[in-house]
């Protein structure tokens, strides 16, 4: 069994000594009066993870962005109720799949083509690529497939590295719900994978 | 890929890299150039500053022109309080001594006509135009 990873890039994690970040809080109390400076490094400190989770509630880039986007003005307009007291991240997490999920409702045809094509990695050889991009195209059939609150739960707990109980404050339901979704969500995933389970251990 | 089981909590590494991989955007700074933007847009309105924005500009040069005019207004009506009374009748009919030029230039009402030919003579017929030495 692996130790639980928490990913470098994850924002809202404690910096190491000798990186001094500015406060998260203080960063939106600042926001809130109206310093956009502030709500800058906000957004450029989650705006990765916050397209990450539209994108993947959504399958489909473009919406995912609009849905990231709408997330962070609306959190801007509701700073006010953001507890200082509380980490930032789930509370934007939160508003972030609300944005992706109000989307997914709006969305009345659902069309076939969803997730644009990966560029190529850099260096990759062809026939490496060329498998890359088969196995992502899988990969994205079978989220696209997986129930949406299964896919939430899925990305906030693999991708994102959040709790069960932060996922359970993100999503507002028990977190027996939450360890449910993740173990189908993945069930379902792993079997969708497993034609390219020696593939990508090496290349991935 | 570990096995599924319902006991495991942990983030599956494997998975969670693949997810990544294929989610992940690769034009971050022109993403947060575009939130930023949008926010600057809800903050002040797509059509530049608010009239709050513009009245406050005013507001000074407003102030200082409201207090330049009331000045002059002020400095305009003084000369008219002291020579109220002061008409055209008035400098020839005094003595010509003592009559002083602002009477002249400060009386605004018109000249009475019997005043003007009758101030020209003395009581005893002759003209009080002297000349000048």
């Amino acid at each position: 069994m692996e130790d639980k990873p928490i990913p470098a890039t994850r924002p809202g994690t404690r910096p190491s000594a000798g990186h001094r970040r500015p406060n998260e809080a203080d960063l939106a109390v600042r926001a809130h009066a109206g310093d956009l400076d502030a709500f800058g490094i906000l957004v450029d400190r989650y705006a990765e993870q916050a397209r990450r989770v539209a994108r993947g509630i959504l399958a489909d880039f473009h919406e995912g962005d609009d849905a990231a986007q709408d997330a962070f003005l609306s959190a801007l307009k509701n700073l006010g109720r953001y507890d200082p007291a509380r980490p930032f991240g789930p509370w934007l997490m939160r508003i972030v799949s609300n944005a992706a999920v109000d989307r997914l409702r709006r969305r009345k045809v659902r069309t076939a083509e969803s997730i644009s094509p990966r560029t190529p990695s850099r260096g990759a050889s062809p026939a490496v690529d060329t498998d890359r991009r088969a196995f992502l195209q899988a990969l994205e059939e079978a989220l696209v497939e997986l129930p949406e609150r299964q896919r939430r739960a899925v990305v906030l707990f693999d991708v994102e590295g959040y709790s069960h109980a932060e996922i359970a404050e993100i999503l507002d339901v028990p977190q027996g719900t939450v360890r449910s979704d993740v173990f189908h969500g993945r069930r379902t995933l792993r079997r969708a994978l497993r034609p390219w389970q020696h593939w990508k251990e090496d290349t991935l | 890929m570990r096995p599924n089981s319902p006991f495991d909590h942990r983030p599956d590494r494997a998975l969670g890299r693949a997810l990544r991989d294929l989610l992940s955007p690769e034009d971050h700074r022109a993403f947060v150039t575009r939130v930023i933007h949008a926010a600057q847009l809800q903050f002040r309105g797509p059509t530049g500053p608010s009239w709050w924005d513009i009245l406050g500009a005013w507001l000074r040069p407003g102030l200082v022109a409201a207090v330049l005019i009331a000045g002059v207004a002020w400095i305009g009506a003084q000369p008219r309080q002291e020579s109220g009374s002061a008409t055209l009748a008035d400098a020839p009919l005094a003595d010509a001594g003592n009559v002083e030029e602002t009477a002249w230039a400060l009386a605004l009402d018109p000249p009475d006509v019997d005043v003007v030919l009758v101030s020209g003579v003395d009581p005893a017929g002759r003209p009080l135009i002297r000349e000048v030495p």
